[in-house]
């Protein structure tokens, strides 16, 4: 029997017992959803397998039916953003984050008879760049039909690590920033974006740079509640600094112990991630491997899967690949 | 959290999809709302052609038939850009020759949004009677430019075959003749020419829309003074066009009026309002003009016979006086003895498709066998049931003697079938002595027995599938054409769930050429999730939500009637029979069955009772599509399950969760009166 074969199998089979006609109204929207809404996943572009395979092996992954139900489960309640979904996400961060926040920086709002005015110059005057190399900068200008003199546009975390504080600060100084406003497409436990927006804001805090009274929006196109946490306590440090997310991934859509003690539904999910945790690293792992843990990085827990990448914050039963466990939504790694 | 899907896409995406689809024949399902003449011509079946022929001579006529059964398919044969695309094809027009001298034109009441007159009244305070007017004033001059332009269309082809003649001096006279007569109220007085005629038309047209889409503050003055009477301008073009010879005398006008269930619809935004545009129509076919006839597609429901007022008066509309019907449901229904069409239909239809993806077609055998195969018999389908122990096929009574148990047990090895059956034999009434007197041959076995077994073979199979936890296998032709039950759309819905699984296989990408041999499993996954998404989709229409709960109740209740009826002794129990008299006696039940049936969620016929009182009964069946998510049989057979009305009436209540006696005070008077078997009228069901 072929994989494929295997796997219509299954969906036969478990149509067969009580309620058994819901796996096939979740076979249907899965198949539904691999139409329009996962082709476009990146890491699976070029010789991978399809997602009709992968899934047969994914649910494959663990030997037992009810583990295997889990698993099918999950699927339609995966936070799958496909292309189309990040260019809403783009849009909707400069027509709404954005010039709300141009807003609250000043006395003018959508009475004010200049409003638009005081929105073109504030536009004119920010340097829009990414956090991290995976916010696709350039992407987020052309949607927004941003025309700016910032032809260059640095990730932040790379200026951390090779940039001039002084060469920064004097290209800010000559362009006449009055506002930085830093993007990033996901933000898990928000370690990885402290560093770099604390990097920012303490630039913007030395003496010469005052003068400049920069202010600094950092926007998470989603971001997950360990990461709000984070991003909270940094913006208590640094008055310069605003944080607006798009999207706030809430509580009830994470899996993790702790999420596991409001919610009996998410139980099974946690005790079978839990046990299947060994298998899903494998006998031989990656240093990266090695540092998740079972609900993900920092136990995050999440469901979200994008199209560039699956981050590692979501559970690695969805994109780990090792000796002994097929992903769904494989991640590729940055090391 | 769900992912967001459901908006628009940018074109990249559909180019994804199309990549992703475009390999199911079967993809679209609707041939006349998303293809192009061109592929009309390859995909029409003319299989109901002979059938529906009176389409294609005078008089008027109903074409019924449920959603995707092929009525505007039948009526696009008169459109006059289907006519040329078979023309440029060099294909046969599938309408006799001797039948094919006419003018086909019309209006879809869908795509013309007729619904758009019940959106604005014309005036403030306009009563439903008027608008009514407007709407016939509408469809009067929509149909009026309809008819001139399929002239002009066909004229270039079709100019000697039909009969069209549109030289200028005869069209001048023409339009000196039309613009004088009174149906216009003088509306066309400052017409002088031809080409001011179809522009004073279409201007018309383009201003009820306009105020219609708001984009306008009011009806013209020059349209509300001279509102036309329906019918009355039709009939007096058509007798000018051959009065002046632009159509020879023997030429047939056809005026298509497709969708017409959707002035039902009207009903639910403002009520009356459906009702009043139907009288409309009506009046088109009381008019009893031989100038022109009218085809009107709908729906069973919506043509009921309680909405057949004429518009203006208390008569109402009469079969073969005013109209003769055709039903495509009825041709394409399995009759309960003998052949039907259907199968010879599905079968082109299937052919068609693959024809236009490109496969080869076998030259002699069938394509729907050659792909889905002949599908495989009782006794393998039950070995596969039992794949851990075939003695799992029989339940054994713990009284039978362990000689007689051991015979069952041994013979389930051999053919878990016949062991049902023969656990069947055991448990049926002046058969049980077998235990105890076990014969060399097993008498359910023989010859003589044939249609004990044959009655009762799915039932065992279902049987031992469901004692072993397994989902019934469904597939193979004949399979498929059962579960159909003559609605086309659910073939093509089965074909297209089936080759939906089949792709999941990336080894199975199409050659395009060679068709493929798909699997059983292959078959029954797409067909569960045919069955199943059908399920799902009931709930889409007007009092669906009860229909659903109702079939879901009797879906539920037909299986465990069969799974627990160990001797086999009621396989007809997947439909049950009502006394015509009883079920008369519920008038609302009576009403929501037969809106069950016309909605194509239910099957009723005629039940030819064995009992002595031999009263006239109806039977009622799931349609058959719904048999897999319900586990039950498709075929009918021995006697259904003998209901009285106050039982189905229960069912109801129960269905939706309601305690009659306490929430319905009617009933109980209802409950009295046919405890005492009183011929006195249901009160109310809901």
């Amino acid at each position: 029997m072929s994989l494929i074969e295997g796997y219509n199998s299954k969906i036969r089979q478990w149509s067969a017992e009580q309620d058994g006609s819901d796996y096939l109204t979740i076979d249907r929207k899965i198949q539904f959803l691999s139409h329009y809404l996962y082709y476009d996943f990146e890491p699976a572009v070029g010789p991978y397998p399809s997602f009709s395979i992968r899934l047969a092996n994914w649910i494959n992954n663990l030997p037992n039916d009810a583990d295997q139900k889990l698993l099918f489960k999950l699927i339609p309640r995966l936070f799958y953003l496909g292309r189309d979904e990040f260019n809403c996400l783009h849009r909707t961060a400069f027509n709404t984050t954005l010039k709300s926040w141009y807003f609250e920086c000043s006395n003018i709002n959508f009475e004010t008879d200049s409003y638009q005015d005081y929105l073109s110059k504030s536009i004119h005057e920010t340097w829009f760049c990414p956090v991290t190399d995976s916010f696709r900068i350039n992407q987020f200008y052309h949607l927004n039909q941003i025309t700016s003199k910032h032809t260059f546009r640095p990730d932040w975390r790379s200026l951390r690590q090779f940039g001039d504080k002084v060469r920064v600060l004097d290209y800010l100084k000559r362009n006449g920033v009055k506002f930085l406003v830093l993007l990033e497409d996901f933000v898990g436990s928000g370690s990885q974006v402290k560093k770099t927006l604390e990097f920012a804001c303490e630039l913007l805090a030395c003496p010469e740079a005052v003068e400049l009274g920069i202010r600094i929006l950092f926007i998470p196109m989603i971001i997950c509640p360990k990461g709000i946490d984070t991003l909270k306590e940094l913006k208590n440090k640094h008055n310069s600094l605003d944080f607006k997310p798009v999207v706030e991934i809430a509580n009830s859509e994470i899996v993790n112990e702790e999420t596991s003690q409001n919610n009996s539904n998410i139980g099974p999910y946690v005790d079978m991630i839990k046990r299947s945790f060994a298998k899903v690293k494998g006998g031989n792992p990656s240093e990266e491997l090695k540092r998740i843990e079972e609900f993900g990085y920092k136990n995050t827990g999440g469901l979200v899967v994008m199209f560039t990448n699956t981050p590692n914050n979501s559970l690695p039963i969805i994109f780990v690949e090792s000796d002994s466990w097929s992903p769904l939504f494989k991640r590729h790694f940055r090391d | 959290m769900s992912n967001r899907i459901a908006g628009l896409r940018y074109s990249r995406d559909i180019l994804e999809i199309n990549m992703t689809n475009n390999n199911n024949p079967f993809h679209e399902l609707y041939v006349t709302e998303s293809f192009g003449p061109d592929s009309f011509v390859k995909l029409f079946s003319d299989v109901l052609v002979d059938h529906a022929s009176a389409l294609f001579k005078p008089g008027n006529i109903i074409l019924k038939g449920l959603p995707g059964t092929g009525k505007t398919m039948m009526l696009s044969l008169l459109k006059p850009s289907i006519r040329i695309a078979y023309k440029q094809s060099n294909v046969d027009f599938p309408v006799p020759d001797r039948f094919a001298r006419f003018v086909g034109a019309g209006i879809n009441l869908i795509r013309s949004n007729v619904a758009d007159f019940g959106q604005r009244p014309i005036r403030d305070k306009s009563e439903i009677n008027e608008l009514a007017v407007y709407f016939g004033d509408f469809v009067n001059y929509w149909v009026v430019r309809d008819i001139l332009s399929s002239i002009h269309e066909l004229n270039e082809l079709f100019s000697e075959e039909i009969g069209i003649d549109l030289s200028a001096d005869k069209l001048a006279s023409f339009v000196a003749d039309l613009k004088n007569e009174d149906c216009w109220f003088n509306y066309l007085d400052d017409v002088h020419d031809y080409e001011q005629l179809l522009k004073k038309i279409k201007d018309r047209i383009v201003s009820y829309r306009s105020y219609l889409h708001f984009n306008i503050d009011s009806i013209p003055e020059d349209i509300i003074s001279t509102k036309t009477s329906i019918g009355i301008p039709i009939s007096k073009m058509v007798a000018l066009l051959r009065k002046h010879n632009i159509l020879k005398k023997n030429v047939e006008v056809y005026i298509r009026i497709d969708q017409y269930e959707e002035l039902s619809w009207l009903d639910r935004s403002v009520p009356g309002l459906g009702m009043a545009f139907k009288s409309i129509i009506n009046k088109l076919l009381s008019l009893r003009d031989s100038s022109v006839s009218y085809r009107v597609g709908t729906r069973p429901f919506a043509w009921s016979e309680n909405s057949q007022e004429i518009f203006g008066t208390s008569a109402r509309l009469e079969l073969l006086r005013n109209y003769n019907e055709i039903s495509i449901d009825e041709a394409l229904r399995r009759p309960e003895n003998g052949t039907y069409l259907f199968p010879k239909f599905a079968e082109d239809i299937f052919e068609r498709r693959l024809r236009q993806a490109n496969y080869d077609l076998p030259r002699t055998k069938s394509a729907l066998g050659e792909v889905f195969g002949s599908g495989m018999n009782a006794h393998e389908k039950a070995i596969r049931y039992v794949p851990n122990s075939r003695s799992k096929a029989v339940v054994l009574d713990p009284e039978w003697p362990e000689e007689w148990k051991n015979v069952l047990l041994q013979l389930a090895q051999e053919s878990p079938l016949s062991a049902r059956f023969g656990e069947a034999w055991a448990r049926q009434k002046g058969k049980q002595s077998i235990v105890n007197n076990i014969p060399v041959s097993f008498p359910w076995d023989t010859e003589g027995k044939k249609y004990w077994r044959k009655e009762r073979t799915q039932q065992a199979l279902l049987q031992i599938a469901s004692r072993n936890n397994q989902q019934l296998i469904w597939e193979g032709r004949s399979d498929i054409l059962e579960l159909s039950g003559g609605s086309i759309l659910v073939f093509l819905n089965i074909c297209q769930q089936i080759w939906e699984v089949w792709m999941r296989d990336p080894s199975n990408k199409p050659s395009f050429t060679q068709l493929p041999k798909i699997s059983f499993s292959v078959q029954t996954l797409g067909i569960l999730h045919t069955s199943s998404s059908w399920f799902d989709n009931l709930s889409g229409m007007h009092g669906a939500k009860e229909r659903k709960k109702f079939i879901s109740y009797i879906g539920v209740l037909f299986h465990k009637l069969l799974v627990e009826d160990l001797s086999m002794s009621y396989p007809g129990h997947n439909g049950f029979s009502l006394e015509n008299e009883d079920q008369a006696k519920f008038k609302e039940l009576e009403s929501f069955l037969k809106e069950a049936s016309d909605y194509g969620d239910l099957e009723d016929r005629p039940h030819t009772t064995k009992s002595s009182d031999k009263k006239k009964r109806t039977k009622w069946y799931l349609h058959p599509i719904l048999s897999p998510y319900f586990k039950i049989p498709t075929i009918h057979t021995k006697e259904p399950k003998y209901v009285k009305g106050m039982e189905v009436l229960k069912w109801y209540h129960e269905s939706l969760g309601i305690d009659e006696m306490k929430d319905l005070p009617s009933l109980k008077r209802n409950l009295k009166d046919n405890d005492s078997d009183s011929t006195a009228s249901q009160t109310s069901l809901f």
